[in-house]
């Protein structure tokens, strides 16, 4: 048992050093095995419906400018 | 007969769209999402659109402004993923000319055998269509052109 703890600890300990993104794609891939499709519809537009509403011209100018500087970074990165 | 699901069209939808879509619950992102969702077309997805998608939600201002934390992130990628099909993202093209950060939405659509892009890019809508031998051609187009197609069926 307090083998099987310090395992689990081990493991949480090894998640918190992975960075926010690195978190993210974990859990992506844990929702995926563990949830139906329904599920994470719902879920997903529970989340939509709880975030602060918006204009659409707002929201495509906050989405564009995102992933400009995504883009921006990814070609920063692939020059190094 | 031809099942629906092998008539209906293939899309890659441009990541600025995808982001979009994933946080606003009205507006033409959100009305092409749902009809994704509905299989009036396919999305296609690869790495590379997932990945631009993710770290747009990690840009500190779009954070900032639609505060998601990494568990409620994952759930829209999810979301993505069980709404699209993912391609390996092997491809690589040179034929955004004006942008060649562009050129992964093309690769996608090549790769995932897609008729259309959807975006709202103007460097790739100057395109019009992508023409490549051994390819089905690639209509580029804004996402309320293509909500066009799709409302009188002609996608």
């Amino acid at each position: 048992m307090a083998r099987r703890r310090s395992h689990v600890e081990e493991l949480l300990r090894k998640i918190e050093q992975l960075s926010e993104v690195e978190q993210c794609e974990l859990l992506e891939g844990i929702i995926l095995r563990t949830r139906s499709r329904e599920q994470i519809l719902e879920e997903a537009d529970r989340i939509r419906a709880k975030l602060p509403r918006r204009s659409e011209r707002v929201i495509k100018r906050d989405a564009d400018a995102a992933i400009r500087e995504v883009r921006r970074d990814l070609t920063r990165e692939s020059r190094r | 007969m031809i099942s629906r699901a092998s008539r209906v069209a293939r899309v890659v939808v441009d990541t600025n769209v995808l982001l979009r879509a994933a946080v606003s619950p009205a507006g033409p992102a959100a009305r092409l999402y749902a009809s994704a969702k509905r299989g009036d077309f396919r999305l296609v997805l690869s790495p590379h659109l997932l990945r631009e998608v993710r770290a747009g939600f990690f840009k500190p201002h779009f954070r900032s402004r639609y505060p998601v934390v990494p568990r409620e992130i994952a759930i829209f990628l999810a979301e993505l993923l069980v709404v699209g099909e993912l391609v390996a993202g092997a491809f690589e093209v040179d034929l955004v000319p004006k942008d060649p950060k562009d050129n992964p939405i093309v690769a996608s659509a090549l790769e995932g055998d897609a008729g259309y892009v959807v975006t709202n890019d103007g460097d790739i809508l100057t395109l019009e269509v992508v023409r490549v031998a051994g390819y089905r051609p690639i209509r580029i187009l804004s996402d309320l052109k293509f909500l066009d197609l799709l409302r009188h069926g002609t996608a």
